[in-house]
């Protein structure tokens, strides 16, 4: 459990973080400010808070939870699952979508397909982030239920209040310079554990030693690629087609919560930048995420849930001082997971329903205000949904079927977009509707579809290539928007220059 | 007057900067300041090596960020 100077340091943090938000309060004067920062953050600044966002303290306890139950090949996600989607986002899609000046990605969708696309999308990206902010909410109950012994409700009640303070004042500007500050003490912390994890197991060797001789149920836990027929959810067929392929571009190029940092970027330099930086800094991941949860198994072996792997080490093996600012570092990487979530779903619900279809030309004053309502509002319906993640085996299990549900068709019509100038406007809503409604198929007849549990990368394959088909056919029996409204929604296609311009 | 404004744009902006990474940074010596104190609390060797490490890669971020802050203000 914590000591004195741990309690002091992680009161303190918290205290910190919430006038740093405050604080960031005097940036905010437009919906540009609350929203996109302005429009003038630094790449380094941009890329700490994608990997911030993307990994935050959900994964740190979901990955470690999962490498403790099943082994390393849940690195997939941070290496071949995120760091090509990055490159892909930062070379292809952040240069125009940037160039749009866009707020929201359902707001390309609007431009290249119809304003139907842009609500479907964007109302889906809304129930999600709704639901998962009730997943977060719920392990920041884990996390602190395990190091502080606090009842469930008592620590969900208390991190809404922390975060939606924060939040409603300093928009995204805070919630980017709070990750900044998230991710330097979440990499040396993590570092820590990982170096003191190997120095109590024997190093490398002795921690594959002690693991291999636990039995044949952690034979597969030092393999990276694992069979078809294994019992995990990460078959090498989901991991290849269903991560790589599908979820890890869907999320690095169609994450409202990750792309819409790169549009406040102070030039499309910096937006580029940013995801490159970001993706860097990805690689890294994996070395202070799995490792705690191979280091659990040999000092912690019979711990009822694997989520409570890393939060048990850093209450065991930091020592104090450090110790209380991991935890504090982690409880606010909570929080920055859920404040980035709100501030992304205010934007959606402000810029693709409010304005477009409840009170169009309104004053900024007016966005800026529906968007700080739309943060409380939110929190709320976060706080009432948390218990649902308690039905599933892993937080961030949870995490992937959610999105697995419609990451792939809304990327098989960002993609076709974007690369094909034939692709019309009923391809894509067809695209969209047809492939979320064959994910539910298939999470409906999954008994008999599938042989694994958690069947979530495969269902984002399949429903990736189901919407992508289905766009194509319809796209090649309709009529497509004429090349002028297309120019800057499609890659390299550019409005020819005037006669007797530069 | 465009090239004027656009000045005054880049000043401001690396104005609003440099006060975000004053704040930015002092936060982070606070709590490099609170790690190395600890050192005096932890009873293990290994235990206070970490936290002298830990504790210096924090201060020497802090003072970057707050001596970059004053050269962009």
């Amino acid at each position: 459990m914590l000591t004195g100077i741990d309690y002091f340091v992680v009161i303190s943090y918290l205290i910190g973080m919430l006038l740093l938000g405050l604080y960031f309060r005097k940036f905010v004067h437009s919906s540009t400010d609350f929203f996109l920062g302005g429009r003038m953050l630094p790449f380094w600044a941009i890329g700490m808070s994608i990997v911030v966002s993307d990994i935050g303290a959900i994964d740190f306890v979901g990955i470690a939870g999962q490498s403790y139950r099943y082994g390393i090949s849940v690195g997939n996600f941070d290496w071949i699952g995120s760091v090509p989607a990055m490159l892909l986002a930062a070379f292809i899609f952040i240069p125009c979508f940037w160039k749009s000046r866009l707020y929201t990605i359902p707001e390309y969708l609007g431009r290249r397909y119809n304003d139907g696309v842009r609500t479907i999308a964007s109302l889906t990206w809304i129930v999600f982030f709704a639901f998962d902010l009730g997943i977060i909410f719920w392990a920041s109950a884990v996390l602190l239920k395990s190091l502080m012994g606090w009842p469930h409700w008592v620590s969900i009640i208390a991190t809404a209040t922390v975060v939606g303070l924060y939040t409603f004042c300093g928009g995204l500007t805070a919630v980017i310079m709070t990750d900044v500050v998230q991710m330097i003490i979440m990499f040396v912390g993590g570092g820590a554990v990982v170096f003191l994890g190997f120095f109590k197991v024997g190093g490398w060797s002795g921690l594959v030693e002690k693991i291999s001789a636990m039995g044949p149920a952690y034979q597969d836990h030092f393999n990276l690629i694992l069979p078809v027929d294994t019992k995990t959810p990460f078959p090498w067929t989901g991991i290849l087609f269903g991560l790589t392929f599908v979820m890890a571009n869907a999320y690095m190029i169609g994450n409202q919560a990750i792309v819409q940092r790169c549009f406040s970027a102070k030039n499309e330099w910096h937006a580029k930048a940013s995801m490159i930086f970001a993706a860097f800094l990805k690689m890294l991941i994996p070395i202070l995420v799995l490792f705690p949860g191979l280091i659990a198994i040999v000092l912690h072996p019979q711990l009822e849930d694997g989520d409570q792997a890393l939060p048990t080490l850093i209450s065991t093996l930091l020592p104090p001082g450090l110790g209380g600012l991991m935890f504090a570092a982690f409880l606010a990487g909570l929080m920055s997971s859920i404040d980035s979530v709100l501030n992304s779903t205010a934007t959606l619900w402000t810029k693709d329903i409010y304005e477009k279809f409840i009170r169009k030309g309104a004053s900024d004053k007016h966005y800026l205000m529906v968007g700080r309502v739309a943060t409380i509002v939110l929190l709320t319906i976060g706080v009432i949904t948390s218990p649902v993640s308690d039905l599933f085996p892993g937080i961030y299990v949870a995490v992937q079927t959610f999105l697995s549900f419609f990451q792939g068709p809304i990327f098989s019509i960002l993609l076709l977009g974007i690369f094909w100038r034939r692709t019309t406007q009923w391809g894509g809503l067809a695209g969209l509707v047809g492939g979320m409604m064959s994910s539910g198929l298939m999470y409906w007849f999954k008994e008999s579809l599938f042989t694994i549990e958690d069947p979530f990368l495969y269902v984002s394959w399949w429903s990736f290539v189901a919407g992508f088909s289905i766009t194509i056919v319809v796209s090649l029996f309709t009529r497509s928007h004429p090349v002028s409204r297309l120019y800057g929604l499609v890659y390299r296609l550019k409005q020819p220059q005037a006669e007797g311009t530069a | 007057m465009d090239e004027q404004n656009e000045l005054a744009d880049k000043g401001r902006t690396e104005n609003r900067m440099g006060q975000i990474n004053r704040a930015l940074g002092l936060f982070i010596c606070f709590f490099s300041a609170v790690v190395l104190v600890s050192i005096f609390l932890t009873e293990t060797f290994v235990g206070k090596m970490t936290n002298l490490v830990a504790g210096l890669i924090f201060a020497v971020i802090g003072i970057i960020m707050v001596v970059k802050s004053k050269a962009k203000s």
